[in-house]
């Protein structure tokens, strides 16, 4: 994987009348990852999502995809395409009508474009369903069109909004398995926006952690869920012990902790600097 | 055998289904068979069978002017009336506008005022505004008519439309017109079809506006009105009806075939 950034964002707040959507968030995503937003809902990351997508403008700050700053550049120039939370499949159209869509301007000359279509729906594994209506369709085909329909763009982000939270558990399931061979495959940034942790976690190669605005914490999902920085973003994670403690003692890279209901406890220190409570 | 419990439920309904479409399209049916009748007089028993009335008819030509001036007004009003009506159905159910409510009851106002009321006032004040009577001030005052029909034919068809759909669309890199036409469009066409129809009916036989903004130029409902008091005349008038009574079944039949083909309209074929 290489370390360039794909996305990046500088002190990007959004606000919708009173509410702070987005609060001064500050990071990047980099060429390659499958970079997740994770939160409760109302906690700003779809709204980033948007932000990237084009949808929604920032108040202050500046979203910047492969260096370039996007602020003055409509959706439809933007070299990012995004699956729909509903999938948003066009119904007066069939599934290759829908994955044609964005097309138009491509170049293509009709024998390519329909090689081109017969091969991303090999890749979704919808051969043989071309010509079925958006009607026609279950849940998780009509996720899969979804992802066709953008993934022919060749987009440098592919922004997923949910993407999974309409389907029943076992499909979801499924379908993590194949986000994930899929991005693996094809070397496209993901960025995935979730508000479940477990599928934040087996996904992904980094996540952001948000809450009411602010991102909380960036890490990977060993780290955010083997040493969180903070103590809801272990709470968010899972379930977690929690004991209090007062800091009797620090050795070079141990802590010794007292607590009321299991005594002393000898802690072993992170590398990095110790924010815990 | 539960078959046969489901098909004995609905007799009753049946009868009354029947009776229901008897009672409507019997009068209707009166129209073409006196039509055909070799009498003057419109009453039973029947004479000869004659294409006479539609000879008359057709050589007819104040009778043929007073239709062509009803169909141009019904164009207009039902082409202007569905723009107007797309636009405010459009800003109604996108934006998230103040006092929503109260607007929209506004704009429907015309609904239930009696069309008298609305012909008198809008004669007052196309005199007061020194401007001539002719079919252009008929065609405002359908156009005034209309638009809440429109509307409310528009808005309940927009309203289960999924923003996202357009949002996709711009994603996958179109600008908003042609958004519009490739997305937008084809969604709502039924509700366009629907509207210009209905529009288009509404001014086609419209006589009270009519009779009060017109001058020389008379639309059809005049016409038929004012050859009323020429009993010679009738049997002409009930060719013309016929006429018309066939030629709306054929055009809501083309119209209903337009709307079928618009959701199936774009396929990989048309690109």
């Amino acid at each position: 994987m290489s370390q360039e950034a794909i996305i990046s964002f500088q002190d990007v707040s959004k606000s919708f009348g009173d509410v702070q959507a987005v609060d001064g968030a500050n990071f990047e995503i980099k060429q390659g990852e499958f970079f997740s937003l994770l939160g409760p809902s109302g906690c700003g990351k779809t709204t980033l999502l948007r932000m990237v997508a084009g949808f929604e403008m920032p108040n202050s700050g500046e979203v910047f995809i492969d260096g370039q700053p996007m602020s003055a550049t409509p959706p439809n120039h933007r070299p990012v395409n995004m699956v729909f939370q509903n999938y948003a499949i066009f119904p007066h159209m069939d599934v290759r009508g829908n994955i044609a869509f964005g097309m138009r301007k491509s170049g293509l000359s009709k024998i390519d474009l329909n090689r081109r279509i017969d091969e991303i729906l090999e890749l979704i594994k919808l051969q043989g369903y071309g010509k079925r209506g958006a009607e026609e369709l279950s849940g998780g085909q009509r996720q899969r069109v979804a992802l066709a329909r953008a993934l022919i763009k060749q987009p440098k982000v592919l922004l997923l909004d949910e993407p999974l939270g309409a389907l029943d558990k076992k499909l979801r399931e499924q379908m993590q398995i194949e986000l994930r061979q899929l991005q693996q495959q094809l070397g496209i940034t993901f960025l995935f926006v979730t508000h479940d942790q477990e599928e934040a976690l087996t996904l992904s190669d980094r996540i952001a952690v948000m809450s009411e605005g602010h991102v909380m914490e960036i890490a990977s999902p060993s780290q955010l869920y083997e040493s969180p920085g903070s103590r809801f973003v272990a709470d968010f994670i899972g379930s977690m012990n929690f004991f209090e403690g007062e800091v009797i003692d620090v050795e070079k890279n141990q802590l010794i902790v007292s607590t009321q209901s299991l005594g002393e406890v000898i802690l072993d220190l992170p590398d990095t600097d110790c924010s815990q409570e | 055998m539960s078959n046969i419990r489901i098909w004995k439920k609905p007799d009753g309904f049946l009868i009354y289904a029947i009776l229901y479409l008897t009672f409507i399209y019997l009068p209707v049916l009166f129209l073409p068979l006196f039509s055909f009748n070799n009498s003057t007089y419109i009453t039973f028993p029947l004479k000869d069978f004659t294409l006479k009335w539609y000879d008359k008819m057709i050589h007819s030509p104040s009778m043929l002017e007073a239709l062509l001036n009803s169909i141009k007004v019904g164009l207009l009003v039902a082409i202007f009336s569905t723009i107007l009506g797309m636009l405010a159905a459009r800003a109604v159910t996108r934006y998230r506008l103040r006092g929503r409510g109260p607007l929209v009851s506004f704009i429907m106002i015309p609904l239930v005022i009696p069309e008298i009321i609305l012909a008198i006032s809008l004669l007052i004040l196309i005199s007061q505004a020194n401007i001539p009577l002719s079919l252009w001030t008929i065609g405002f005052s359908h156009l005034l008519l209309c638009i809440p029909f429109s509307m409310l034919i528009l808005i309940s068809r927009m309203e289960g439309f999924d923003k996202s759909l357009e949002e996709a669309a711009l994603d996958l890199g179109e600008n908003a017109w042609i958004t519009f036409w490739r997305v937008t469009f084809p969604i709502v066409l039924p509700g366009i079809v629907a509207s210009l129809l209905l529009t288009f009916t509404i001014s086609f036989d419209e006589f009270v506006l009519a009779f009060f903004l017109s001058s020389t130029d008379a639309t059809l409902p005049i016409y038929i009105w004012s050859s009323l008091r020429f009993p010679t005349k009738i049997p002409a008038v009930l060719a013309l009806g016929s006429s018309i009574f066939v030629i709306s079944f054929f055009v809501v039949s083309f119209a209903e075939w337009v709307r079928r083909r618009g959701i199936k309209l774009e396929t990989t074929s048309g690109i």
